[in-house]
């Protein structure tokens, strides 16, 4: 009972620490993402050895938001920063989803054959995330895919489908 | 008589302006402290200099009796252009001023305005005790900043126009007064130094005025020198850290004061810029800087970088505490143009 106790103290004086060297190492990750190259390489590795996609985790939608929509790769390349103008909505095509039918991200094709794409997405075992997604010319100009996934919370919690269905219909609108 | 009456009714206002433990006001001078309280490590009460900081009047109350160099009241000149008068205030307490380089029509003038104000009442020297009980707090004084508003000259403070360098160093050295005017109390409070320190410079202010007068002059230039050639540092940081705001700037050079430690504080006094762990100490918390120059210039626009990022992180970042790949990780964050990242990795784990 004594150790059970000491367990139970334990854990809920280290796990936080965890939890917040774990953040801190995630907000490492995601600024070295910001270097074009580092991200394009992790990313390459990932497919290599098909291990999905690289992902970061930040705290709050808004920090996910702005991450992802300022992702430095999207001027890089030519495509700019998401905008009504120039890029065109994205609406989801998953029937089994909530977000079904509505407006998700937005994508950008370039006359030399660049594709990027940024969509909100939400699953029960991922949560909520952005998709980043990019054929862009890499070793060699041989066109190459690049993905990055943005993981993020809403206030504290596991963000539910509903809130990432409200998000998307603000990008409806 | 009634330019006599208007002269008398603005003078006794003008008397009435300085409550007898704030320092006085003289013409073309600014206060080291703003109060008569004890600076152990320059042997004064009080320090005044000018805008350009040549010209310097130290108090020095409290002196003991004892046969002096000079006759009371008469100027005794200790080295180059530097003058030392012995007076009495209202107690018949003997206190000494010294004039560095200042022109003689002014030094008489200053004089008479002194004389004259402590013979009406006697100087009340801030916790006249702590020149005399050991303070074992000293942690504690040494930690906290004593950085506000009052410290950064009011005419300078928050003024958009860029400032003359001139300027920035009046501020800075403001700051530094500040800053640490507690943290050395507490210091040699705590270390039984000052106890010795009181004696010998109130009788070395007697018995062997020059050499007093030396260490005390030197301790002010090294001073000088300290803020003068952490000004010149901070020159390699960049036109964005030089267009930061002195409030900021401030803030940086009080953190890095009080993050120090009191031994490699009091060289500041002592050997000046040029003492090899204080210089070192300084080019690395300016390395330091440099690596998050983008981050500080957009916070420090946003406001006070102690309100804005708080202090523990501004105590943490002056220590040395955030490591090389943090430090990376908040400055591309500001640089991509995603500051609230670059915030939350700035307060990440601190």
């Amino acid at each position: 009972m004594r150790n059970l106790k000491l367990c139970a103290i334990l854990a809920l004086t280290v796990i936080p620490h965890l939890a917040l060297a774990y953040s801190c190492k995630s907000l490492d990750e995601a600024a070295k993402f910001l270097n074009t190259k580092e991200w394009m390489k992790t990313s390459r590795e990932f497919r290599l050895a098909k291990k999905g996609e690289p992902f970061i985790e930040l705290s709050s939608k808004e920090a996910a938001t702005n991450y992802a929509y300022r992702f430095p790769a999207f001027d890089k390349f030519g495509f700019g920063k998401p905008n009504k103008l120039e890029w065109t909505k994205v609406t989801g095509r998953m029937e089994s989803s909530l977000l079904n039918g509505k407006t998700i991200g937005w994508e950008r094709k370039l006359e030399n054959g660049s594709w990027a794409r940024i969509r909100i997405d939400y699953s029960p075992e991922a949560g909520a995330h952005y998709n980043i997604e990019m054929r862009v010319p890499g070793e060699s100009n041989k066109f190459e895919m690049h993905k990055l996934s943005v993981h993020f919370n809403c206030a504290d919690h596991n963000c539910t489908a509903q809130e990432v269905l409200k998000m998307a219909e603000k990008l409806s609108k | 008589m009634l330019f006599t009456f208007i002269g008398f009714f603005f003078s006794s206002h003008l008397a009435l302006a300085t409550t007898p433990t704030q320092s006085l006001r003289l013409d073309g001078f600014t206060a080291f402290q703003g109060h008569f309280n004890p600076i152990p490590v320059l042997n004064a009460h009080e320090v005044y200099y000018s805008a350009n900081f040549q010209s310097r009047v130290f108090l020095r109350f409290n002196l003991p009796e004892g046969k002096t160099q000079s006759p009371e009241g008469e100027f005794l000149n200790l080295i180059d252009e530097d003058y030392l008068v012995y007076l009495r205030d209202k107690t018949g307490t003997r206190y000494a001023l010294i004039f560095s380089n200042v022109d003689p029509a002014a030094r008489v003038r200053l004089k008479n305005q002194i004389e004259s104000k402590f013979k009406q009442a006697p100087p009340l020297i801030e916790s006249v005790s702590n020149w005399l009980i050991p303070n074992t707090n000293a942690e504690s004084s040494s930690s906290s900043c004593a950085l506000n508003g009052t410290l950064i000259p009011t005419h300078i403070a928050g003024s958009v126009k860029a400032l003359s360098e001139q300027e920035e160093t009046q501020a800075l050295f403001k700051v530094l007064s500040g800053c640490t005017s507690g943290f050395f109390q507490g210091l040699w409070d705590a270390s039984g130094g000052m106890v010795t320190g009181i004696a010998k410079g109130a009788y070395g202010l007697v018995t062997d005025p020059i050499g007093s007068w030396r260490s005390m002059k030197s301790g002010f230039e090294h001073a000088y020198e300290f803020i003068r050639h952490f000004q010149t540092s901070m020159k390699r940081l960049g036109a964005a850290f030089l267009k930061m705001p002195l409030e900021s700037k401030a803030e940086l050079l009080c953190s890095f004061i009080t993050s120090i430690g009191a031994g490699i504080a009091l060289t500041i006094f002592t050997a000046g810029a040029g003492a090899g762990e204080l210089a070192a100490q300084v080019s690395s918390f300016i390395n330091r800087i440099s690596k998050l120059s983008e981050f500080l210039s957009y916070f420090s626009k946003l406001g006070n970088l102690k309100a804005v990022l708080g202090e523990r992180f501004l105590s943490v970042f002056a220590k040395g505490g955030i490591t090389a790949e943090r430090l990376e990780t908040i400055e591309t964050f500001t640089h991509k143009g995603i500051p609230e990242l670059a915030k939350q990795a700035a307060l990440c784990g601190i």
